[in-house]
């Protein structure tokens, strides 16, 4: 299958990321900065990311060996203290082989050279395991002189006895340099005598600077540095404009400046267009891999699972896109595995013997949301609240609703599963995709019907995307308002407006339809007159549709309907209500985006 | 006429030492410095587009090279008579945590290093100087004493009430030097 190829390569390249931020992690655990319990959470995630992603692509040796670390990180974890330094250094070495593993995974050799490495490995830390008992641990900062220094010794021994197929570093000299390079900091120490042992700690010379990386068909980019790009490209645009519309070089009539000029135009649209298209990507090279997932979790679980999916076609930033890979591939094995009863408890319950998760994407108002829907047995509210409960989230005597209750399961190091299995159960998963669908600054929805099964979505805010809009000015103000929420456009004539003094609201007919109207100036506070009398009629009024219900919305002008690039919400903007961001028009002027579903909450 | 400015702020930003660097701008005749790390850029003034649901004190936005920047009107933050702009008025925008606003003022003046030992605490004769002042200290320069702000509170503290009294406090005590 040459498609399972290129994801193997984005599998790579992300694994580089994970392995740079495992060691990242170790380091803070070595010099024993900030807090434990969230740098060994960061460091499970990277470590349970690749068992499952390692797992996806068939990779049982990587898979287990990840396992196998995340295991070792485990009991500190849930003692909230820092692995004492003899675990931290096994971590390191333990996180090299992995590095070397992608390495050679990379040059499109398998991963079996490694069982050997890894077995002794594995010895060699449940050997150690044995020999330094539990209770050594809390003597363990008096102790870093001399005990220390022997330990070291003669883990030092072992550890070149593990390496010996690599080419081993045999000089003392050569040693902080390899140190280096595979991350360790391991200078520093209490005699300043630590080098040598250290040294022979240290993994074998890594294999990175192989001549193949150069042919990695994905170049990564700083996010921000294509956001650079696209605002310089706006600002040309403008410029640009500025200087082609020019009226005195209009008027000068040079032979020939109306063609280039237009040949100008044409290049500039295909500069933008494909400076959008670097970050726009449909969703569908999300999805596709995770039909080898569900397939391959089938296989795994024993069940019959069915991926079906929705909406392939619509469109995301490819940082989200990529972002929401992981939590996806969580999501689903969740799904799959705890949600989707085994095949007789199906047919059992009159349900079809075969289970499906449903991967819907959709745009929704100033959103696009992806869902994970099951048809399995639903979330146990009972274990979920007992868990929570153990964890301290929730007092003995609350009873929290359900929507507050299944968000506890995002939390970190929450897992109801009763075993931990190679799929799931560790609590790590949920917390991975809450950690993702944060950093794109989406929220999470979970739906569970006890017996029907389980919908989780995740909520992206269009920020970053482009909008199809409809530019209307009010009261000196400019909105766009997206497309795909305005009904039609209509100027009614003033007997169709029904004013009600009552309660001081205005209504519009519009054939049978009675539709509310929803003044801006109004609904800003900004005109602090209330509706005077009679309606002037002959208004010009966009209906939209909003949440429940449509509305109508007064506007002197109707500029006209673009495209528009969507900036955030900034600083003193940022709480302004109803508003899904900056709209940059082409004319580089600003408009206020109009999240229309939200116009109508903050109306009831 | 305000590149030269940008200029001069960029090279300021370029050297290693910017800690005791501060950019100083003048508010109905009052002296004032922020930080130089927090300025990004000085550009002239332009026209703003009015937006909702924003405090009195938010003129609008610009939009600065794909940026849509909300200004800040300095004078009504300080619930200081307006003023017409000229063509000395600026916008100078500052940077926190990422987040870009943009304040007008009256003009900028200089760029200015205030080493610590010439930094007084602000006036503690004011009852109300807690935390939510937005006044981190006073420089005293050779011929002037500014008001060096606390640019996050500045920007974002919603009550500044004290603030008039803390200006005027700063004015007399411009006055006395």
């Amino acid at each position: 299958m040459c498609g399972t190829n290129e994801f193997l390569e984005q599998f790579i390249s992300d694994a580089e990321d994970l392995i740079d931020a495992s060691d990242e992690a170790l380091i803070h655990l070595e010099l024993r900065e900030g807090d434990p319990d969230e740098t060994m959470a960061g460091l499970m995630r990277s470590l349970h990311t690749l068992k499952g992603t390692a797992a996806f692509f068939d990779l049982p040796l990587l898979s287990s060996f990840s396992h196998f670390l995340e295991d070792m990180v485990q009991p500190f974890r849930e003692k909230k203290e820092f692995p004492d330094s003899d675990t931290v250094v096994n971590l390191f070495s333990g996180v090299t082989i992995l590095r070397q593993m992608f390495d050679v995974l990379r040059e499109g050799r398998g991963e079996d050279e490694f069982e050997k490495e890894i077995e002794e490995f594995k010895e060699y830390c449940q050997v150690r395991k044995k020999d330094a008992p539990d209770g050594s641990k809390k003597a363990e900062e008096e102790r870093e002189g001399e005990n220390d220094l022997q330990e070291k010794a003669a883990s030092c021994k072992h550890g070149s006895g593990a390496k010996d197929k690599g080419p081993s570093p045999k000089s003392s000299e050569e040693g902080p340099a390899v140190t280096r390079e595979s991350g360790v900091p391991r200078v520093e120490g209490p005699k300043g005598e630590e080098k040598q042992p250290s040294a022979c700690l240290s993994p074998p010379k890594p294999r990175r600077h192989s001549p193949k990386r150069s042919s990695d068909p994905f170049l990564k980019i700083r996010s921000q540095k294509v956001d650079e790009l696209m605002d310089l490209v706006a600002e040309f645009g403008v410029a640009l404009a500025e200087v082609l519309n020019h009226p005195e070089l209009r008027a000068l009539e040079i032979e020939g400046l109306e063609e280039k000029n237009h040949q100008v135009e044409v290049l500039l649209r295909q500069l933008q267009d494909v400076t959008a298209g670097l970050r726009l990507v449909p969703v569908s090279t999300l999805f596709r891999p995770m039909q080898r997932l569900v397939r391959d979790l089938s296989r795994a679980t024993g069940k019959n699972l069915r991926l079906k999916t929705q909406g392939d076609e619509t469109e995301l930033d490819k940082v989200v896109v990529e972002s929401l890979h992981d939590p996806l591939v969580h999501m689903i094995r969740n799904a799959g595995d705890h949600g989707i009863e085994p095949f007789e408890e199906r047919v059992a319950a009159g349900k079809p013997g075969e289970g499906t998760i449903l991967l819907k994407a959709s745009q929704r108002g100033g959103e696009v949301v992806i869902e994970v829907i099951d048809d399995g047995k639903g979330l146990s509210r009972e274990s979920i609240l007992r868990k929570a409960r153990e964890h301290g989230l929730v007092g003995a005597e609350e009873e929290p609703e359900d929507r507050e209750l299944w968000q506890y399961i995002f939390h970190p190091g929450f897992s109801t599963a009763e075993k931990v299995t190679s799929v799931s159960g560790r609590g790590v998963g949920m917390d991975v995709v809450n950690a993702a669908v944060k950093e794109v600054r989406g929220r999470t929805e979970i739906e569970s019907t006890p017996g029907k099964g389980t919908r989780v979505a995740i909520c992206i805010p269009l920020t970053l995307a482009f909008l199809d809009s409809m530019v209307v000015e009010h009261k000196d103000i400019r909105y766009a308002i997206p497309t795909e929420n305005v009904v039609e456009i209509l100027r009614p004539e003033r007997d169709r407006m029904v004013n009600i003094s009552a309660d001081r609201s205005e209504t519009v007919r519009v054939r049978e339809d009675l539709i509310p109207v929803l003044r801006l100036e109004q609904f800003y506070h900004m005109d602090q007159i209330a509706v005077s009398g009679g309606c002037p009629g002959g208004e010009l009024l966009v209906i939209v549709r909003s949440e429940k219900r449509s509305v109508a919305i007064p506007v002197d002008s109707i500029l006209g309907q673009q495209q528009v690039t969507i900036k955030p919400l900034q600083g003193y903007a940022k709480d302004i209500r109803a508003g899904a961001g900056w709209a940059l028009l082409g004319s580089g002027e600003t408009a206020l985006v109009l999240d229309c579903m939200r116009l109508d909450q903050a109306e009831a | 006429m305000s590149e030269k400015e940008t200029e001069l702020t960029q090279e300021m930003a370029d050297e290693e030492s910017i800690e005791n660097m501060f950019l100083t701008f003048k508010v109905a005749e009052e002296d004032y410095a922020v930080g130089i790390e927090y300025v990004t850029e000085i550009v002239g003034i332009q026209e703003f587009k009015k937006v909702p649901d924003v405090p009195e004190f938010i003129k609008g936005v610009i939009n600065l090279r794909g940026k849509v920047i909300p200004i800040m009107d300095v004078r009504i933050r300080f619930k200081l008579p307006p003023q017409d702009y000229t063509e000395r008025t600026c916008i100078i925008v500052l940077e926190v945590d990422e987040v870009p606003t943009g304040i007008v003022v009256d003009q900028v003046s200089d760029v200015l290093e205030i080493m610590p030992e010439n930094m007084s605490p602000p006036p503690a004769w004011n009852k109300n100087s807690d935390e939510s002042s937005v006044i981190s200290g006073l420089g005293k320069l050779d011929d002037l004493v500014c008001t060096v702000l606390d640019v996050g509170k500045f920007l974002f503290a919603e009550e500044i009430a004290i603030l008039e009294q803390d200006t005027q406090n700063g004015q007399a005590l411009d006055q006395a030097a």
